[in-house]
């Protein structure tokens, strides 16, 4: 069988969420099969959290068997990939029902092997010999996303169900796209494209008609979720053709391509806007230059340590700020409250020792370790010197990228953001910028406004 | 990684998670402005940047400080900027002979301990550490441009990557 004539369709749980919507769905699979394509289809749990048979559904009637405890991993990935099985299922159900051979297959089934990392695995190698078996049969093989199977003596002694965390069945459509060589993967969802910015925010957010993968790569990084990061990544690795598109309308969606395939104008564009991620801003003030290398190597080892991933780094000679995420607010606040970097200085000279301590507080009453400990190196005082390293911290803030595959190569993207900021009257925090994108921090309650500026400033919606 | 469209040259499907390359970009500079009191922060900034732009120097690593805001750029163009804060009256100063190595890897933000190695490795390599930069993919640190080979080396043996095509 020509495998070019392979194609992979995968649709997500809005797309499978009732009887009008798999309909619908079903028209691209049957459309795709009258084209004489062989389609190979991906499905997600149906409907989003709340819904009786969604992912979140299901965590939570294993998690309120004992409220006190959290369940095994390994139970937690059985029950999380029903969700998909019962989708897979109905799918395949509907396709019989209009007259075409259909089978629904696990991840297992499918041949997906993935490494041992409950709840989070990573696809190791796909054996596609059950799917070719089936498109033999002319059967439509519905394929559960999100899941598979560790491989032997990885994860337990018969090859454990896996799953494979948030946006695990777009990471499914791609790599079975790479696995049977497909001519296209499709990605249908219930917005008719990448956009140039999330459309709840940005009501005149246009459809890009053509993105690379490195400007998809970046923007779902960044925030825009209508295609998950990993999959963009075997995409871009593999080159597998890739579409994203709307379930409901007949819209020709967002093609992706390479990048030495692109149109010269789309590697120096401003491609859109995105926004992500809750945060949390640490900024510290060091005063002695010299001892201040030593105290950064403790802030990122004690964070390492307590498994907190900061991002947002900078410093300048006496000072230090970085970004966690919220989740991680409280855990990074205790941490450094209160930490005591002593550093030695010459032996011969008096004092031959500097104890850095950080303090934080709430208003004027600083945290609970650094007023407990802070009395307690007083007594020592007359040997050492003592320092302490103020720390401030913004809460509730977020990120704000606007992604530009050439702003390092053309001058004023920077300058213009800031001026946009500025004009606007939104504090920024701080910034960051990779090859492809530059990111504001700011205030969380300025999102939308930020979001929409930049996407204005930009003549995005053109 | 090398990237192959063949998945069956690929030991796994996916990429691995952690750090795949390492590289260095040398003849860098690096620029530290003053911003002014917190007051006037927000618009000094803006001037700043409008200024440098308008010298047509891209920059990157840009970074906010209490009361200084810094970037880096390419060493050749430096003069271009120079001449440009001090026709605009800002007072700066300049490192030269920097270089930026880059840490790239998989799913940066959700490694831990990467900032802790780097600074370790660089260390050791007897660098220090200008300025830092990251993104989802990448650590970017600015270091002196004579301790960027014993850098490479360093980091190398501390992420058990191979020297970059760059460096060679």
């Amino acid at each position: 069988m020509p495998m070019r004539d392979l194609i992979v369709q995968k649709f997500g749980g809005t797309s499978v969420d009732s009887d009008e919507h798999r309909r619908a769905a079903t028209r691209k699979i049957i459309d795709a099969k009258e084209r004489g394509t062989f389609p190979v289809v991906v499905v997600s749990a149906i409907g989003r959290a709340g819904a009786p048979y969604a992912t979140d559904t299901l965590r939570q009637l294993l998690k309120d068997v004992d409220p006190s405890a959290i369940p095994h991993p390994r139970e937690m990935d059985t029950i999380m990939a029903c969700g998909e099985i019962i989708s897979a299922s109905v799918m395949a159900a509907t396709l019989q029902s209009l007259g075409y051979p259909a089978i629904a297959m696990t991840g297992g089934l499918a041949g997906i092997i993935t490494d041992g990392e409950y709840g989070n695995a990573r696809i190791q190698r796909i054996d596609p010999t059950a799917i070719h078996s089936a498109i033999a049969r002319d059967e439509i093989p519905v394929v559960c996303g999100f899941q598979g199977v560790a491989e032997n003596g990885l994860a337990g002694w018969h090859g454990d169900l896996t799953t494979l965390g948030r946006g695990g069945s777009d990471t499914t459509a791609a790599a079975l796209g790479a696995a049977l060589n497909a001519c296209a993967v499709e990605i249908y969802t219930d917005v008719d494209g990448i956009k140039t910015a999330d459309p709840d925010m940005v009501p005149d957010a246009r459809t890009l008609s053509i993105c690379t993968y490195a400007e998809l790569a970046e923007l779902t990084h960044l925030g825009a979720q209508v295609v998950h990061p990993r999959a963009a990544e075997i995409a871009m690795d593999y080159r597998i053709p890739l579409w994203i598109k709307s379930t409901f309308t007949d819209a020709p969606g967002t093609q992706i391509v390479p990048e030495d395939a692109a149109p010269l104008d789309l590697q120096r564009r401003v491609t859109g806007v995105a926004h992500s991620g809750r945060g949390v801003f640490f900024h510290l003030e060091i005063p002695d230059g010299a001892h201040k290398p030593i105290i950064e190597q403790e802030v990122y080892r004690l964070m390492a340590e307590a498994g907190v991933n900061i991002f947002l780094t900078s410093f300048s000679p006496t000072t230090m700020s970085f970004a966690v995420t919220r989740d991680r607010y409280v855990v990074a606040r205790d941490l450094l409250d209160g930490m005591i970097v002593p550093v030695g200085s010459n032996p011969n000279a008096q004092p031959a020792s500097t104890f850095y301590i950080f303090k934080f507080a709430f208003g004027d009453h600083p945290d609970l370790a650094y007023r407990a400990q802070r009395p307690l190196l007083r007594t020592i005082e007359q040997f050492i010197d003592v320092v302490d390293i103020p720390g401030s911290v913004f809460e509730n803030v977020t990120v704000v990228s606007v992604v530009a595959g050439g702003h390092r190569l053309v001058p004023g993207v920077l300058a213009s953001i800031f001026e946009t900021m500025y004009q606007a009257g939104i504090p920024v925090h701080q910034v960051a910028d990779s090859s492809m994108s530059v990111s504001c921090l700011i205030p969380e309650t300025e999102v939308d406004r930020a979001v929409q500026l930049l996407h204005t400033h930009f003549a995005l919606e053109r | 990684m090398s990237v192959t469209t063949d998945p069956n040259q690929h030991p796994h499907l996916e990429r691995e998670t952690g750090v795949y390359h390492i590289d260095i970009t040398r003849s860098v500079a690096h620029v530290i402005v003053a911003a002014g009191e917190e007051t006037k922060r927000a618009e000094n900034v803006v001037a700043i940047f409008g200024c440098v732009a308008r010298a047509g120097v891209p920059v990157f690593l840009a970074k906010l400080h209490g009361h200084e805001v810094s970037f880096a750029m390419e060493a050749d163009r430096l003069a271009d900027v120079e001449g440009a804060l001090t026709d605009a009256g800002h007072v700066y100063r300049t490192l030269r002979d920097l270089a930026i190595v880059t840490v790239h890897a998989n799913t940066m933000r959700d490694l831990t301990g990467v900032l802790v190695r780097i600074a370790d490795a660089l260390q050791l390599a007897g660098s220090r550490m200008y300025g830092a930069g990251d993104s989802h993919s990448t650590v970017h640190c600015l270091i002196d441009g004579h301790r960027s080979d014993a850098a490479l080396l360093q980091l190398r043996h501390a992420f058990g990557v191979e020297l970059s095509d760059a460096h060679a």
